[in-house]
């Protein structure tokens, strides 16, 4: 049975989700934060899901004395980074970068680790919305959006990784994920095929 | 790894945290010390709490809170049932009961259900502060304490329950859960004045901030 990509992206039974869209992206020492190449792409995408009235999640990656394991911190320091330089609670890295602007009918939802199902409730969220598609973006590619479309297709959801609204969106390693993708765990496709389908379905 | 036996063991600000389940304000609700309910138990969970912070002890709060992202269907034609419903209680913001300070080093965390431990940190958050054995106060005493007792008990924590800093503080849910706790989960049933009493012989560094 195979889903098109109009179905996908009913806003009846879809979500789009923003992965770690924070000032304290990759690169993790000096330099611009990683992720701002999409944002045009992307806020004109939650523009139009706002004008579908498309549910939004909003991820935000966390961490703080609370919730960081030994083994994280032995694996940052194994690289050569201070354990709290990144997404650290109370540090403008924890910030969304500038132009994404959760609402009041979005829902903030905080990981503490690569997957928003660890450690919080965003199955029961999604279970909660009747949600059963997930549009994913942000980043990194290989890090929170290839592991959110593993976890969400095991989980049952469909999925639809978003091309150009994922950071990097070029490279060997987002040709491997898109690979990946296509082949074991959804689709991909890019913000303007996502959006014509929405403008076509109003029409 | 040392089994913890004692109070004075499952006590120990080293390996040990303060949970505080769901004691959060009603809208529109009266003072809490003026609640005739919780003036018992909420004036010794405050002094617990105080006697934490001044030894540097971490407490967990664990507020309820809802909104229709987090609200399946069973739940709401549950809810829907009850006759003390009050759509209104633990919607998103929900503020503590006064006085109950969050101090410095305190984490504060939502919980959707009953368990403190589904959809949220909670494990993990035990994990990284290396602790052992939770202390468990607040209510219900049937609902969100036992529900957390079960929890931690089968992730392999330790428990301390706390008789007068739960609510409600007596009656057959109060007396079930303490006994089912002591007898089954392993828990030491424990007055707040006995734990404070364990900590006098401590370090008091957050003394001053009290």
């Amino acid at each position: 049975m195979t889903i098109s990509l109009k179905q996908r992206v009913d806003p009846k039974q879809a979500a789009l989700v923003i992965l770690d869209m924070q000032k304290g992206s990759w690169p993790a020492k000096a330099g611009p934060a990683g992720g701002e190449e999409i944002l045009p792409e992307l806020i004109a995408l939650i523009k139009e899901a706002r004008a579908t009235q498309l549910p939004i999640i909003f991820v935000r990656n966390t961490h703080s004395d609370w919730t960081t394991t030994r083994s994280r911190k032995e694996q940052t320091e194994h690289i050569g980074v201070d354990y709290r330089t990144r997404y650290w609670e109370g540090t403008p890295g924890n910030d969304f970068l500038e132009g994404l602007n959760p609402e009041s009918q979005d829902l903030i939802l905080i990981k503490h680790s690569y997957s928003p199902y660890a450690h919080g409730p965003m199955e029961l969220a999604l279970r909660s919305r009747g949600i059963r598609t997930l549009l994913l973006t942000g980043g990194s590619t290989l890090g929170a959006v290839e592991t959110v479309a593993k976890d969400s297709m095991v989980r049952g959801y469909n999925i639809v990784m978003i091309e150009d609204c994922v950071h990097p969106r070029s490279g060997p390693v987002y040709d491997v994920v898109v690979d990946y993708v296509n082949r074991h765990l959804g689709i991909t496709a890019t913000s303007g095929e996502i959006i014509a389908c929405w403008q076509t379905a109003k029409r | 790894m040392a089994l913890l036996k004692t109070l004075a063991q499952r006590v120990d600000p080293a390996s040990s945290a303060l949970i505080v389940l769901d004691m959060v304000k009603d809208p529109g609700a009266p003072p809490s010390m003026e609640i005739p309910r919780l003036k018992n138990p909420l004036n010794h969970l405050v002094r617990l709490v105080q006697s934490a912070h001044r030894v540097s002890f971490p407490v967990i709060y664990i507020k309820n809170s809802y909104s229709d992202w987090v609200r399946l269907d069973n739940w709401k034609e549950a809810w829907s049932r009850r006759p003390d419903y009050n759509a209104k209680r633990y919607l998103e913001g929900v503020v503590l009961h006064d006085g109950l300070e969050v101090g410095e080093g305190d984490i504060v965390m939502i919980k959707r259900y009953y368990s403190a431990f589904a959809h949220g940190p909670l494990d993990l958050m035990l994990r990284s502060r290396g602790i052992r054995s939770v202390l468990l106060t607040g209510g219900a005493v049937l609902g969100a304490v036992e529900s957390a007792a079960k929890e931690c008990f089968v992730r392999g924590y330790y428990l301390v329950l706390v008789p007068d800093c739960v609510v409600p503080d007596s009656g057959p849910d109060h007396e079930l859960v303490m006994r089912h706790g002591a007898a089954r989960l392993g828990a030491i049933v424990a007055s707040a004045d006995d734990i404070i009493e364990q900590w006098k012989a401590l370090p008091q560094p957050g003394a001053n901030d009290a």
